[in-house]
């Protein structure tokens, strides 16, 4: 029985969430290569931005991917998983409906404010400030009220999750808790924890600031409680993917999971240490000891750990998956997968392209090589390996094998769809490594023409190749993500608008068991209020001295003091 | 003729783009006007063939600047990779003109190559700095070429041709004509972006003693632009630059050859004003250092415009009437089209024949969908039955290559360039 | 490909190749790039810096000429000590200014001038400017301090310099060179 005839009201709402999903999608994408195409210089003219509305753009792209499409896929795709694991609607629906209008709202708002920069006659003012809102740069009040209505949204919609699960707990009591509702509700615990300090951030500092109530902000603080949210960020959307690679890939690859206790761990791991770990972003910003920038560090580094379980058993699970299929030997399996599939295609290379980013992760991270390639494009080509693929690759993998599912519609353009994702990791391969490489010969990010001094690219010592090369490279591999993304679009629109009930789909939406089930691991892993309290507290170990030495240096002036605004100073 | 209508945020850059194309033919059409002197043969003088470098700064022109009782050549100006040219390099006197040489960098002199015969000048040969000037007067008519000594290898070359024919079509020296010719210096083709308010109109202000630029009107997505941002002014007008919003200063990008206009590269605010007074004939560009992405750049066209004053680009205003409201006019006509194209694609979708079709009962519609058939592996592996071997292949050559990397990175680039921020 | 795909009708077979195709492009242009990558770094990791770089442009800190900091010589070709005491940039109100001092000691046996010329900053900009210890006996010291008034937010990146040496006979020989500057410290 599909989804959508079990379950009709948490299929309409995952489609909501995904509809609005797929739009920021369409428009942010179509920002991704306006800007590829005029920060490399070509046609540069033909496109209607000038070099300051180069910034409106990259705000958009980086706001309407990063976090608008993200948040809305996440929360869409958690309402399938709680709902179908659990086996049972939603407790309480309208919470969750609230959450996703509190979302939408929020979008439109911070939609306004960055459009506000092609078209100033739109209501409210302009919001170029970057997906990384932090002080100096200030946008409209609309806009941070628009961000944290996103944020506060998600909350309500994660409240839902949990609503959900105790209701099943008082009817089975005594159960081990279903992977794929454990994975949810790590994933929204580790979520409220860091994003508090975004919430933060916008509600009592940058909100009051725009406004105007407040003259200054700290521009230290303010950014490093948006670092706080700032990594543990790309773990949020991380972890649905790892979600959709533990649980749905398997099944896809023709295998069973190999092991479900170890996916529990991996969890639990990113439950404690996802959060502690914002000041590696900000190893280059004076006023934080090196002590809590190497805290910060090692934190990070032993994130590696579950990324490498992961690595580990969704692989053997992909080969269980194959030696089924009747493969043998050491590589030959490989062929054996069903490639043409795209769900599988898809959410296969995601996972690849995410082992390349893993290692220019671990450059990000250590804190010295971080800054030969601080602020440079190394760092955009290291996150487009993986917000940019890991997540947004899988989710259109997750798209093809749910949507028909949620809808009861047949995948339309199956050739397209088989082909799209082979295209985009054509392109970003591309992409991503003309920026890593153009990133250590010191071409910066964030820059609308980064050879706009007269020496063109002469400051510049790449390693390998010309950047001139590298510019090529970036906007032939952006256009082809441009393309590789219209087609994923085009299979999307096709399919909602088709009619539903006709024939057969061809998604099955049942998972098999686990090889190694949840029985074999101690009930403890589970327990996610004893691990949520161990999160705190190494947050607490982390963050508390450098947060209360900023905050007792003044929390708007810093060296004024910390009573002196009380005091009229 | 006044365009001061600084609400040019609500011009859209396709507006600009029409704009300014219907102005770059008119422009296109008078660029070939320009260019102020004969040409005059140095016999290879400045080129790479006489003994020294080439000489970067002689563009072919020979600046006449005859009619006038002494003349200035700057001794060590910015050229030739490094401030090694004279300024101008090739200059033409009548004959009893007192060249004044002006040191204006260091270690220099000026050593005689070639003269008239029956001409005197023995040059300076001894090194001088900064400051240091020089005088001849130069009586014998025909060609004098000399150089810099420490740096003839960069260039630094010169010529001064006493006496011969002035006229290479300089016009009436009284009221020289100067056509308005930006190049693409308010595009986005030249340094910085381009000149959001610019709507390729020259504002007309000869005639006048006195006018008004103003310094960070609204424009360019903020307070980034010049009011207006060209203006043709007579020579000997005085521009009162008047700072209207904060940190912008006027930097200047180019100018005729002798004019000495420096700017004011202090970054001031609101209140402040500058001026200066516009003697040379020619087109001045400047712009604001801080705001120069943004695309605040401006122009001033020094002299009558050639064939009536401020007839170029006439077809600004026109282009502008409807162009603050082209971005609802485009969203309108997006929502038109798409609720137009919506119905169309369902229709299709709708009755396009299911792909495979296998198993489902063609075209009717059934109360419950169907999914696929559950996969049935060949040979169903148990958890104890299962040996990922192939897996560990894998995860060890990725973390050999981790290592490689690693390794790499850390020994070879990190170690051989050395931290830049610490350390 | 899809699991219910029983019947190999032509359609199948040619989104099979297709899908063969793919599969090879996939894989095989991204690890093209990055082996061509790899090679490359290894390349110039190996006989880096040689014939291999082409682009004369290349004015990275690392690979052109050494820089020279407080407390290095500034013209070594002379048989002269001219050391640099002291270099810094002093970030003002009023413009940002560029102060430095040299120690000359004409330990040679002939008269000695050294001469500071134009800076030139890291963003191309020309400062004029300069000073000079004028003649030095043999054996006489002096410490020539010099000071550029730079345009806001930029830095020194080279200076040119030269030490004039008096030959007998009234002729001069110059050294000259462009000295680079390492980082050097801003001061508010």
């Amino acid at each position: 029985m599909t989804f959508v005839d079990k379950f009709p009201e948490e299929a309409k709402l995952v489609r909501w969430h995904f509809g609005v999903g797929f739009v920021a999608l369409a428009l942010g994408g179509l920002f991704g290569l306006v800007q590829s195409l005029y920060r490399t210089g070509y046609f540069r003219d033909a496109l209607p931005i000038d070099a300051a509305q180069y910034y409106t753009v990259l705000t958009g792209h980086g706001v309407l991917l990063a976090l608008v499409f993200t948040t809305f896929l996440i929360c869409g795709f958690f309402v399938w998983a709680i709902t179908r694991s659990l086996d049972r609607p939603l407790a309480h629906q309208r919470v969750a409906w609230a959450g996703f209008f509190a979302m939408l709202v929020g979008t439109t708002l911070a939609a306004i404010t960055i459009l506000n920069g092609f078209a100033p006659e739109l209501p409210f003012g302009s919001a170029d400030v970057l997906y990384t809102f932090y002080a100096p740069l200030q946008a409209h009040p609309a806009f941070y009220v628009g961000a944290a209505l996103l944020v506060v949204g998600s909350w309500v919609v994660g409240a839902e999750y949990f609503l959900t699960y105790r209701e099943w707990r008082a009817d089975n009591p005594g159960e081990r808790i279903p992977l794929q509702t454990f994975m949810v509700l790590a994933t929204f615990v580790m979520w409220y924890l860091s994003s508090f300090g975004v919430a933060v951030e916008v509600v009592v500092f940058l909100i009051p600031w725009s406004l105007g109530w407040i003259s200054q902000v700290d521009p230290l603080l303010t950014r490093t409680l948006f670092w706080y949210f700032g990594h543990p960020v790309v773990y949020f959307w991380l972890l649905p993917a790892y979600l959709a690679w533990y649980t749905i890939l398997p099944k896809l690859a023709g295998g069973k999971l190999f092991s479900d206790p170890l996916a529990r761990v991996v969890f639990v791991l990113f439950v404690l240490l996802s959060t502690p770990v914002g000041f590696h972003h900000q190893y280059t910003d004076p006023g934080i000891a090196e002590g809590f920038k190497f805290i910060a560090m090692t934190n990070t580094f032993m994130l590696l750990l579950p990324s490498l379980l992961t690595a580990f058993t969704v692989v053997a699970s992909l080969e269980h998956g194959a030696r089924q299929r009747g493969a043998t030997g050491y590589f030959g399996w490989l062929r054996a997968l069903p490639w043409g599939k795209p769900s599988f295609s898809a959410m296969a290379l995601a996972g690849l392209v995410f082992a390349a980013g893993g290692f220019s992760g671990m450059i990000n991270a250590g804190m010295n090589i971080n800054y030969l390639i601080h602020n440079t494009i190394w760092v955009p080509g290291h996150f487009h390996l993986t917000v940019g693929t890991a997540f947004a690759l899988t989710m259109m993998g997750v798209s093809y094998w749910l949507v028909p599912q949620i809808t009861g519609k047949q995948l339309q353009h199956k050739t397209i769809a088989a082909a799209q994702p082979f295209v985009w990791v054509i392109g970003m391969t591309l992409m991503s490594n003309a920026m890593h490489r153009g990133g250590l010969a010191g071409l910066p990010r964030r820059t609308a023409k980064p050879l706009f001094r007269g020496e063109g690219a002469a400051p510049f010592d790449p390693v390998v190749g010309s950047i001139a090369e590298m510019q090529l490279q970036i906007a032939v591999g952006g256009t082809l993500l441009f393309v590789a993304l219209a087609m994923f679009l085009v299979v999307m629109t096709g399919t909602w608008l088709s009619r539903s009930g006709v024939g057969q789909l061809s998604v099955n939406g049942t998972i098999p068991a686990p090889l190694s089930g949840p029985a074999d691991s101690p009930r403890i892993l589970d327990n996610l209020k004893v691990w949520a309290g161990i999160a705190v507290v190494l947050v607490i170990i982390a963050y508390g001295l450098p947060l209360y030495s900023m905050v007792a240096d003044g929390i708007l002036s810093p060296g004024a003091g910390l009573l002196a605004p009380l005091l009229g100073l | 003729m006044t365009r001061l209508d600084n609400n040019n945020t609500t011009l859209s850059r396709r507006g600009v783009l029409r704009a300014a194309a219907g102005s770059a033919t008119a422009l296109a059409a008078g660029a070939a006007a320009t260019g102020t002197a004969a040409a005059q043969d140095y016999g290879g003088w400045f080129t790479g063939d006489a003994k020294g470098g080439a000489v970067g700064n002689y563009d072919g022109t020979t600046v006449d600047q005859t009619g006038q009782d002494e003349v200035t050549v700057e001794v060590g100006v910015n050229a030739n990779g490094g401030s090694f040219g004279f300024g101008p390099a090739a200059v033409r006197v009548d004959p009893g003109t007192t060249v004044n040489f002006e040191w204006v960098s260091n270690t220099h002199n000026v050593v005689v190559e070639d003269q008239p015969e029956g001409a005197d000048w023995s040059g300076d040969e001894e090194i001088n700095n900064e400051g240091y000037s020089y005088s001849h007067t130069f009586e014998t008519e025909g060609i004098y070429k000399y150089y810099c000594d420490p740096h003839l290898s960069m260039g630094m070359k010169g010529a001064v041709v006493v006496g011969g024919s002035g006229d290479g079509g300089g016009g009436g020296s009284d009221a020289p004509t100067v056509e308005a010719d930006y190049g693409d210096w308010f595009t986005s083709d030249a340094d910085g972006g381009a000149a959001g308010n610019f709507d390729g109109s020259t504002a007309d202000r000869t005639g006048q003693d006195e006018v008004t630029v103003e310094v960070g009107t609204n424009a360019n997505g903020g307070s980034f632009g010049f009011g207006p941002p060209a203006v043709r002014v007579s020579p000997g007008t005085t521009v009162n630059f008047e700072w209207v919003s904060n940190t912008h200063n006027v930097v200047v990008q180019n100018q005729p050859s002798d004019a000495d206009w420096s700017g004011d590269e202090e970054i001031n605010n609101e209140g402040y004003s500058y001026s200066h007074t516009f003697d040379t004939p020619g087109v001045y560009t400047y712009y604001c250092n801080p705001h120069l992405t943004a695309g605040m750049k401006g122009a001033i066209v020094v002299g009558a415009a050639p064939g009536g004053s401020g007839g170029d680009g006439g077809g600004g205003t026109g282009q502008r009437a409807f162009a603050g409201s082209t971005l609802w006019k485009s969203v309108f006509a997006g929502g038109v089209a798409l609720a137009m194209l919506a119905p169309i694609l369902a229709s299709y979708y709708r009755n396009r024949t299911p792909a495979g079709g296998s198993g489902g009962a063609g075209s009717e519609t059934t109360d419950e969908i169907t999914e696929a058939d559950e996969f049935e592996p060949e040979t169903e592996i148990g958890h104890d039955e299962y040996d990922p071997v192939g897996t560990l292949a894998l995860v060890a050559i990725y973390f050999l290559i981790l290592v490689g990397m690693w390794a790499f990175t850390y020994f070879v680039e990190f170690l051989g360039n050395g931290p830049t921020i610490v350390g | 490909m899809t699991d219910t795909d029983h019947e190999a009708d032509g359609d199948d077979v040619t989104r099979r190749w297709l899908i063969r195709v793919l599969v090879g492009l996939g894989f095989g242009i991204p690890i093209a790039i990055e082996g061509a990558t790899l090679v490359g770094l290894v390349e110039s990791w190996l006989f880096g810096d040689g014939e291999g770089d082409d682009d004369a442009a290349s004015t990275a800190t690392t690979t052109s000429e050494p820089t020279t900091a407080v407390g290095d010589d500034l013209l070594p070709t002379t048989d002269r000590a001219e050391t640099l005491t002291e270099a810094t940039v002093y970030a003002r109100d009023d413009g940002w200014r560029f102060d430095l001092a040299v120690d000359v000691e004409n330990s040679g046996d002939r008269p000695y001038e050294l001469r500071l010329g134009t800076v030139t900053t890291q963003d191309g900009s020309r400062v004029e400017g300069g000073a000079s210890t004028g003649r030095l006996a043999a054996g006489e010291s002096a410490t020539l301090s010099a000071s550029y008034d730079l345009p806001d937010g930029e830095t020194p990146a080279t200076m040119a310099v030269v030490g004039v040496e008096s030959v007998e006979g009234g002729g001069e020989r110059l050294f000259r060179r462009d000295v680079r500057f390492g980082n050097i410290p801003v001061q508010g």
